[in-house]
């Protein structure tokens, strides 16, 4: 039987190889935004990279997390490094859910306006960080080292909200989901299907 | 077509094998037959002999439901990729039920910390030889046989390496009268939290005098503080540590009869757990991942549909530019 440390191993690989590759190619295609007729090649070919690494990064993510605890010693969070892992974690998963279901929903069009380009760019990259610092927690946590270690920040406390705080974040993110559902947007057909039939 | 996925599937029964056919960062310490100690593969077909020498030694004679220990020496270890070394204390070599506690034994502490008939050591770079020290509680009165064995794996073989030790044969006899002894309700710790001393409140029967000692890694021994609570009651305090570590400590009793002194009983230090409510944690990270989703989608939320596509234009030349470059 394979243990839970050899698939941790492999799903982390898989995970943050994919986000690194996505987070260089969300700048790459913010880059190609901002850069007009010249560099629109790099804007699609960093468009098509970053959404389709992103999305493979965060279908490794779950099988990362599962068996990251199960092959941690101890019973569930016992240490200030895997809180914070597993807050990095999902704040670059809800990142990287944001951004696919945008291109998804707005397709091409995401790149148009500067605000977009500016949030579909930045935002890419945040998740990536994320989740590399996720990675560089868990060296830590094993070895005592990692390659991010210089960084100016102790991961060795735990931030941590009061839980009202928490559920009114969360009825706040429900509340931003219900009012950003704009008919509109829906109704004038946007996604990879109906840019191509703009086309 | 058709063949696409019996052939897929037959690849990936044929590769799966290969990839879970070890644990080579072992499985942690813990109760396992000798079977089944991470490995299940202990029957004679899949295995090799292990060229380690493992001996086992102890008292020859321990009183019923008193502390003795066990030590078990593995010499001419062959190093592995990983150093890890798998060490089993057993009550006898069948394979199957055959954890000390099948045959009446409790482990106590073992010199790893845990209270587990396994434990994984793991050897220094160079080094083929260790010892593993266990204090268990003995069974009832009668002859009882301990059994150590090892298995670890190599580099360059498939195949899980066993080795085990002869028997070694412990007469447990009742307990004689009056014999100064620790009450057969004392439990030792077996870890505590660093930077806090320790006070063990350790009842007695038969004791009119006691001491403890205390010994820290480099094997120097000093004395514990001790204190009388109430008759057969006492109060032993050992210091605190400041770095994850293990020391033993022993009481010496006194009283009418023989005086007894307790094997070495293993304390290891570790950094205290974290101490929050975990589902505060996950509510926390479900927050964030919640409103970080909803922000990036409620911030690019206008429609598309006026809008020019950028790629509009350039997507076919330059999609066939990419297909004859790559």
């Amino acid at each position: 039987m394979v243990s839970a440390s050899t698939l941790h191993v492999v799903s982390t690989e898989v995970a943050v190889g994919s986000l690194a590759m996505a987070g260089v190619a969300f700048i790459m295609a913010g880059g190609g935004a901002w850069g007009g007729e010249a560099r629109r090649k790099m804007l699609l070919i960093g468009d098509h990279v970053a959404h389709f690494a992103l999305l493979f990064g965060l279908l490794a993510m779950p099988l990362a997390i599962v068996t990251g605890i199960q092959s941690s010693s101890g019973d569930g969070l016992n240490h200030p490094l895997l809180a914070n892992k597993l807050s990095l974690a999902m704040t670059g998963v809800g990142l990287g859910i944001g951004l696919l279901w945008t291109r998804w929903k707005r397709g091409r069009a995401v790149w148009n306006e500067r605000s977009s380009v500016l949030m579909q760019s930045i935002a890419g990259a945040l998740a990536s960080a994320c989740v590399l610092l996720t990675a560089s927690l868990g060296g830590t946590y094993t070895r005592g080292e990692s390659l991010l270690s210089w960084l100016p920040v102790s991961f060795e406390t735990v931030p941590l909200m009061p839980s009202w705080s928490s559920l009114l974040v969360v009825t706040l993110a429900v509340l931003m989901l219900m009012f950003s559902r704009n008919p509109a947007a829906v109704e004038s057909g946007s996604g990879f299907a109906s840019a191509d039939k703009a086309d | 077509m058709k063949r696409g996925l019996p052939l897929v599937l037959v690849a990936l029964l044929l590769m799966f094998p290969s990839v879970g056919s070890a644990n080579p960062n072992g499985v942690g310490s813990g109760d396992f037959d000798f079977q089944c100690g991470g490995a299940c593969h202990g029957d004679a077909n899949m295995n090799i002999t292990s060229p380690a020498n493992v001996t086992i030694a102890g008292a020859d004679i321990a009183y019923e439901g008193m502390f003795t220990s066990i030590t078990v020496h593995v010499s001419d270890a062959v190093s592995t990729p990983t150093g890890l070394l798998g060490v089993f204390l057993l009550s006898d070599l069948s394979g199957v039920g055959d954890e000390p506690s099948d045959d009446g034994w409790t482990i106590v502490t073992n010199s790893e910390g845990t209270v587990t008939n396994y434990v994984e050591v793991q050897l220094e770079n160079g080094a083929n030889a260790t010892s593993v020290t266990w204090t268990v509680r003995a069974p009832g009165v009668g002859e009882h046989t301990l059994y150590a064995a090892l298995h670890h794996g190599e580099g360059n073989q498939d195949a899980p390496f066993f080795g085990q030790s002869q028997g070694h044969t412990v007469t447990v006899m009742p307990v004689p009268e009056n014999l100064p002894q620790p009450d057969p309700t004392f439990a030792p710790p077996s870890q505590r939290n660093l930077g806090t001393s320790t006070v063990l409140t350790v009842p007695t029967l038969n004791v009119m005098n006691l001491t403890a000692e205390w010994r820290d890694e480099t094997g120097r021994t000093s004395s514990a503080e001790v204190q009388p609570l109430a008759q057969n009651e006492w109060s032993v305090t050992l210091p605190a540590s400041l770095a994850p570590n293990t020391v033993e400590w022993r009481l010496v009793l006194t009283g009418e009869g023989p005086n007894q002194t307790t094997p070495w009983f293993q304390l290891t230090s570790q950094e205290p757990p974290l101490d929050l409510n975990e589902w505060q944690i996950y509510l926390q990270a479900t927050a964030l991942g919640l409103f970080c989703a909803a922000f990036v989608i409620t911030a690019q939320r206008r429609p598309p549909a006026e809008v020019e596509d950028p790629l509009k234009e350039l997507d076919d030349e330059t999609l066939e530019d990419l297909e004859v470059k790559f």
